[in-house]
């Protein structure tokens, strides 16, 4: 009898362990890591932030990596790509504050934006200071003036902050998240916000010049060419507005998100969705004139150069294309999976990619052979 | 197997986000009426089951005598007795086993809840660009509601119900409502093996479910809540009101109670055998 009763006491456990198990692991499969960061490289020097948890500084004929910030610390992501203007790199983190009290455990996200000596990676400044001043993650790509650098942050506001020291000149608030970086032009900063509005604002004091409102949330990071510019939202379509008055030119509809930033070259605008097709259309009307269809999203904005277009796929690698007809040329890898969000850099007749393994694929720009790989932070 | 997660993402998981986001378009875009409002849906939808549970629980407690009978007839012959006890129960259409059922309904159903939550509040932009293959664009009306829509506010009151709740009380919550659920479904008691195992769920249950509460998003707890709340209501409605108040603990100001304590101040004789 005393087995029979422990016997039904284990299966009882068990039939409550067992939701328990199922509720815990069945999670949608989202990354541990964080990040989603395109690297730059200027002047022999790549820079690139990884899912690893920092930001490396990596020779660009070795991979040898130069140096590392944090160096002492993890950060939980980096979004934004570094930004590179006069030997100081800027760029944003997502930093989790874990603590834990038995089993009870509780995190905080928050953000930062830094400014890191290019040649040492010793830290210049980074905002905001101080606890009593937390703020969400910075997402974006920052942008620079003359004398300010510009961040965006998950708390829905811009952040134009002095680029010697970081202090705050003024602070922009919209309705919702920035996810998006900033673009600066002849003195106005263009930014789209989570509540479906692009700003355009006064460089230098954050007044609001104008603002147009689109059919859904803008995560996209906007484009200036000419007098025109450029962004995608959530309503499945591509905007061209006047960078003046903000009166819509023309619009275009995708059959799912546009995410990243449209580019523009040689009078064509490239335009990659959500759902798997980059789009070419001509920039003046907005008419389609050739598409490229993939198996997977195109999260990342295209990078144009010699009459190529570059675009990674997630989980596909990167596309090599003919930028006239939207023919490829070569991707990488040929088979099998790679798994990239971010978009690529050339430089030198090399590409450049930040894969979601936290490793760095260097490639051949006219045949996409691989020339050299490497995964800072591991130990070797 | 991505063939398996492809399917169970079809059939279940890309039906509940978008049915939560359609939810959050038609009650005033507060997330946590959408995901009462799912609860009643799939209350409704299994209303046919966990009705059969209910009336099969209460047909068994009204059992209990005759089963008692039979203990004391066949003590010596557990074969005897359980073959016996099995002919009672198909005499008077009871299954012992409907209590179990509705909670193996239900697994897919949390689970499924619990990813759709997770992806329609996504919180990191990996998170949030897997939302644009699960929703249904080539619907009209769904792309317009997710333009509109998007992203989720996930705000209310204290929670963010992407994360677990900072404060506590959806745990305690989900404690008291597994622990009433367990007290009103819990299967009488034939023999002490089955008297240990219900006290064994009626304890590892609530504190298990209150520490999963502590982990995953707050969205989730308040599906627990609300479901639990639904079921017990569902039990009055059918099994009258009493049951639930006897279930209650004791001291719960206000409430009457099955059971009216002595003149001592001592809780009171048990009620009379049926």
């Amino acid at each position: 009898m005393a087995k029979t009763t422990k016997k039904k006491s284990r299966q009882a456990i068990l039939l409550v362990l067992l939701p328990l198990l199922l509720v815990l692991t069945s999670g949608c499969g989202s990354q541990a890591a964080l990040g989603w960061s395109s690297p730059t490289v200027d002047d022999g020097v790549l820079y690139a932030g990884l899912k690893t948890g920092k930001l490396y500084a990596l020779d660009v004929d070795t991979g040898d990596q130069l140096w590392a910030f944090p160096a002492d610390r993890l950060l939980a992501g980096i979004y934004s790509s570094p930004v590179l203007r006069e030997q100081v790199v800027f760029f944003g983190s997502y930093e989790i504050e874990t603590s834990s009290f038995l089993i009870l455990q509780s995190q905080d996200i928050q953000g930062r934006a830094y400014a890191v000596d290019a040649s040492s990676g010793a830290e210049k400044w980074h905002f905001p200071v101080g606890a009593s001043q937390e703020t969400e993650p910075f997402m974006g790509t920052p942008a620079t003036s003359e004398d300010l650098v510009y961040f965006t942050s998950s708390d829905g506001r811009m952040y134009a902050l002095d680029i010697e020291t970081g202090a705050e000149r003024w602070r922009f608030e919209s309705g919702d998240a920035l996810w998006g970086g900033v673009v600066w032009r002849d003195g106005t900063v263009y930014v789209g916000s989570a509540d479906k509005n692009l700003y355009a604002l006064d460089g230098a004091t954050g007044d609001t010049q104008w603002s147009f409102t689109a059919g859904g949330a803008i995560y996209s990071t906007p484009s200036v060419s000419g007098d025109v510019v450029y962004f995608g939202a959530l309503d499945n379509k591509v905007y061209a507005l006047n960078a003046e008055s903000g009166e819509e030119v023309w619009t275009f509809s995708t059959q799912n998100w546009v995410w990243a930033t449209p580019v523009m070259y040689e009078n064509r605008l490239y335009v990659p969705s959500l759902d798997h097709t980059l789009y070419a259309l001509d920039a003046a009307s907005g008419a389609l004139e050739w598409d490229f269809e993939a198996v997977d999203m195109l999260a990342a904005t295209p990078v144009i150069s010699d009459g190529v277009v570059y675009i990674t796929e997630h989980k596909r690698g990167i596309h090599a294309l003919e930028a006239e007809s939207g023919n490829q040329i070569w991707s990488y890898p040929e088979e099998g999976v790679l798994p990239v969000l971010a978009a690529p850099v050339i430089a030198d007749d090399r590409v450049y990619i930040c894969a979601d393994d936290g490793r760095v694929y260097v490639l051949d720009a006219a045949t996409g052979k691989l020339q050299w790989e490497t995964a800072p932070g591991e130990s070797k | 197997m991505p063939g398996l997660t492809e399917l169970w993402n079809l059939a279940i998981m890309e039906p509940m986000l978008n049915l939560l986001v359609l939810l959050y378009n038609v009650l005033f875009s507060n997330f946590v009426l959408a995901i009462i409002g799912l609860t009643v849906l799939i209350r409704l939808l299994t209303f046919p089951l966990t009705q059969r549970q209910i009336t099969s629980m209460k047909a068994m407690q009204n059992l209990q005598p005759e089963i008692q009978k039979l203990q004391k007839k066949y003590a010596k012959d557990r074969e005897k007795l359980s073959a016996a006890t099995m002919e009672l129960y198909k005499e008077y259409g009871v299954n012992p086993m409907m209590g179990c059922l509705p909670l193996l309904v239900q697994m897919p159903i949390w689970i499924g809840l619990y990813q759709s939550i997770y992806q329609a509040l996504g919180s990191t932009p990996e998170q949030f660009v897997v939302l644009s293959q699960r929703l249904y664009h080539t619907i009209p009306f769904m792309h317009d509601i997710a333009a509109r829509s998007l992203p989720l506010n996930s705000r209310f009151l204290w929670l963010d119900l992407g994360r677990p709740d900072p404060w506590y009380v959806l745990p305690v919550l989900v404690v008291f409502v597994f622990w009433l659920q367990q007290k009103l479904t819990a299967q009488p008691a034939g023999d002490p093996s089955q008297a240990q195992m219900n006290s064994t769920m009626q304890v590892m249950m609530p504190l298990m479910f209150g520490v999963i509460t502590l982990q995953v998003s707050s969205g989730l707890a308040v599906y627990w809540v609300a479901s639990g709340a639904l079921q017990i209501i569902q039990q009055g409605l059918t099994t009258g009101w009493g049951d639930v108040l006897k279930a209650l603990p004791t001291g719960l100001p206000g409430l009457p109670r099955g059971e009216e304590p002595g003149k001592d101040g001592k809780a009171g004789k048990k009620g009379k055998k049926r």
